[in-house]
């Protein structure tokens, strides 16, 4: 017995230099091999920047297509942030190149939750009707990111504010002050959300705080209404808008509980 | 050797000294086996997102007001550069809240040369108590920064003065002498927005800067120092900090978000009373008393741990120094255990009770205690004959095999999922570190560790000097200082 925990206390202390050296030998070749691709990509940043500057879509799309996965996901999503109207119009037209599109499509049901993430942020600027199925499914995908992501981008695509489709997402998601951001793009037209007992309290404290960073007085006027709402959570959000950003907040917000 | 009576009694208290100290020691790594295998989970499912225009894409547009705030006491050295690598933030919106606590050095001075400094009325909330404010100043140059001047009252002191004057429904408190990344906040900022009803503390890993190149406040290159006893603090970083940190907000469990660097909701902080003054361990206790106050308010709520790297900062690599630095550091582990007693082992605090304070028992309290009787008693035991040859052989191989292991395999999880140190050579002297720690360091440190028991016992509280090279303005002193000795 003690021979055998003896030899095992020793054997751990041979396992962990056996790690480190392999370690070591794995750390190097990486190493080696992410120099090597970072010239690569620098070399094809070039031949995108030009593609892009010069308006060549053919020229764009062939070398994105020559390009792996990962790195072309990554880099037409810097692309994307970056770059100018004209621009983005080609890179979304690239997105709908079908071998692009279909690494797009495997990606989202296949890959890692932070690259099915950048697959629905890629597929919300492709404009074929299979990305837009695909982004439908997301929106039940197991990770709220993923789900978020996934409402985001079929919200990118919507002319009215998402809500019945934003009810659909979990829990957990629901609770992300990202939501606030799907609201945005319509923060003028979601007034009757923020009021609509009939949604969840998560979508109509979003719709609210969407207002509240569009137009501070109407977001005043609304908060006061909405203070004594029956939704806990509501009251609270406007309550704290009116307490914290609203000028004599304070006053408002025991006026209108008084009333 | 001894024959009789004597001899039966020597062998039965070597054979209870023996049954305490394995069961100690395995109980430890036991506990640090367990936060690696959660930690490799937890990295796995969750990876950081390394790339900063994706984080800001994804929550800038989202992101709450953050107040940094950032006691500084004598650190004339950093605060320039500290306080440039704090404003050039990349986040949307944020304040910057230098509190000079008395310092006897030039730390104002330089602030209020550098940054043209003008006092002005600011409204003081009272609800938190601290030492009187001087005078409270503001940028001519950066309309952001504003720096309060006080009577020394220590770091905890500090914090409350200025939460007092912050008006950000978030504060990133950290040390006047931390060096932040440009994307730390709006990585830290990540759980705010993800779940901002139930977040109240956001935790976050804190880098060694010893060794890495250092220019206008920003990291240029990685790299491992030439001093052993820094490169031995990287592992202790990596297994103790960032592994077990982890791993216990997964779990819900975590009891400590470093003073070098953390995100509070301040209306949480104002409830609990803001930092304990005066405490050795004020960052560990207000964490506690988070958790005393939201559980018994019961309220829902999550205290998550971002393995991002978010800052830089220097750690020793004087013997004596560090020696200061880790009694003080156990003297307020145990202040911050026997204050909240109450709540270890306690099914009433669910898993902070059990965990969090059981790793608190067995790591801070029990541990060197145990470790140190053993280190004296069982070779002794063993020379008068009391205990065997084997006993004493396989008690070793256990304590440095299993001690090992645990390090070795946290750095071999930092590089596989967050690959803190690029080079392969880095890597072999990281691990060639971690072999050796078990070997002459662990015990030096079970000692200083005793030595803040002492001081605790004697309820002394001195915080020490802690000389910085200073992160300077061209280039790491660190670095630099490193250099010179090897090119000697």
């Amino acid at each position: 017995m003690f021979t055998f925990l003896t030899l095992s206390a020793a054997l751990l202390i041979l396992a962990s230099v056996a790690m480190i050296v392999a370690l070591v030998v794995a750390r190097h070749r990486a190493y080696r091999r992410e120099q090597r691709e970072a010239k690569a990509q620098a070399a094809i940043e070039t031949m995108l920047a030009d593609a892009l500057a010069q308006g060549d879509q053919p020229t764009l799309d062939r070398s994105l297509e020559g390009l792996a996965v990962d790195l072309r996901h990554s880099m037409v999503l810097n692309a994307l942030q970056v770059t100018g109207d004209t621009a983005k119009a080609m890179l979304s037209a690239t997105l709908d190149v079908p071998a692009i599109r279909i690494d797009l499509l495997r990606v989202l049901k296949r890959g890692a939750e932070e690259k099915r993430v950048e697959a629905c942020e890629l597929l919300a600027h492709a404009t074929s009707e299979e990305s837009r199925t695909a982004l439908d499914k997301a929106l039940h995908d197991r990770s709220w990111h993923v789900q978020l992501a996934a409402a985001r981008a079929l919200a990118h695509r919507t002319a009215a504010a998402p809500a019945t489709m934003i009810e659909r997402l979990s829990p957990t998601a629901l609770r992300s002050a990202r939501l606030v951001e799907i609201f945005r793009p319509f923060a003028t037209t979601v007034d009757a959300i923020a009021h609509d007992p009939g949604h969840s309290a998560a979508v109509r404290t979003s719709a609210l705080a969407a207002i509240q960073h569009d137009d501070q007085a109407r977001a005043r006027d609304l908060s006061v209404r909405l203070v004594q709402d029956d939704d806990p959570r509501i009251a609270r959000t406007a309550a704290r808008f009116l307490d914290e950003g609203a000028p004599h907040g304070s006053t408002l917000v025991a006026e209108a509980r008084a009333a | 050797m001894i024959d009789g009576a004597v001899r039966t009694d020597l062998i039965f208290v070597a054979e209870m000294v023996m049954v305490l100290v394995i069961t100690t020691g395995v109980a430890q790594n036991a506990i640090y086996l367990f936060q690696l295998v959660v930690a490799a989970f937890e990295l796995r499912r969750r990876p950081p997102i390394l790339d900063a225009r994706r984080l800001w894409s994804r929550y800038a547009g989202v992101a709450p007001r953050i107040a940094i705030i950032a006691p500084a006491f004598n650190e004339e050295a950093t605060i320039i550069a500290s306080t440039h690598a704090m404003l050039a933030q990349k986040y949307p919106d944020f304040d910057v809240i230098i509190v000079n606590d008395g310092s006897t050095d030039t730390t104002l001075e330089r602030l209020i040369a550098d940054f043209e400094l003008h006092p002005v009325d600011e409204p003081i909330d009272l609800t938190l108590d601290h030492e009187p404010i001087r005078r409270v100043y503001r940028s001519s140059v950066v309309q952001r920064l504003m720096v309060i001047d006080k009577e020394n009252g220590g770091k905890g002191d500090a914090q409350n003065a200025a939460l007092n004057l912050c008006r950000a429904p978030l504060c990133c408190v950290m040390d006047g002498d931390t060096l932040l990344e440009p994307d730390a906040l709006l990585r830290v900022v990540r759980p705010f927005v993800d779940d901002p009803e139930r977040v109240v503390a956001v935790g976050a890993t804190i880098r060694i800067a010893n060794g890495t190149r250092i220019v206008d406040g920003q990291v240029e290159e990685v790299g491992v120092p030439k001093s052993f006893i820094a490169r031995v603090q990287i592992i202790e970083y990596l297994r103790s900090f960032l592994m077990a940190r982890l791993a216990w907000s997964r779990i819900g469990a975590i009891v400590l978000i470093s003073g070098a660097f953390g995100v509070f909701r301040r209306d949480t902080l104002v409830a609990v009373g803001g930092y304990a003054r005066g405490s050795m361990g004020e960052d560990l206790d207000v964490v506690i008393r988070l958790h005393r106050h939201l559980r018994r308010e019961k309220q829902e709520y999550h205290i998550p741990f971002v393995p991002d790297p978010v800052c830089w900062t220097e750690v020793p690599e004087k013997l004596s120094v560090l020696a200061r630095q880790r009694s003080r550091w156990q003297n307020g582990a145990l202040e911050c255990f026997f204050r909240h007693r109450g709540m270890a082992l306690n099914p009433r605090y669910g898993r902070v009770g059990i965990a969090g304070f059981g790793q608190m028992l067995i790591v801070d309290v029990l541990g060197p205690i145990v470790e140190v009787l053993g280190y004296l008693t069982l070779p002794f035991f063993w020379y008068i004959g009391a205990l065997n040859t084997e006993s004493l052989l396989i008690l070793t191989a256990l304590v440095f095999g299993l001690g090992t292991f645990n390090s070795v395999a946290s750095l071999i999880l930092a590089e596989l999922e967050l690959r803190p140190y690029p080079r392969a050579r880095d890597v072999l002297i990281l691990g060639t570190a971690a072999i050796l720690e078990n070997f002459g360091y662990r015990q030096l440190h079970n000692l200083w560790r005793l030595r803040g028991y002492w001081h605790f016992l004697r309820s002394k509280k001195h915080w020490g000097e802690m000389p910085r090279a200073g992160f300077g303005q061209e280039e790491s002193l660190v670095t630099s200082r490193n250099r010179q000795r090897s090119n000697a």
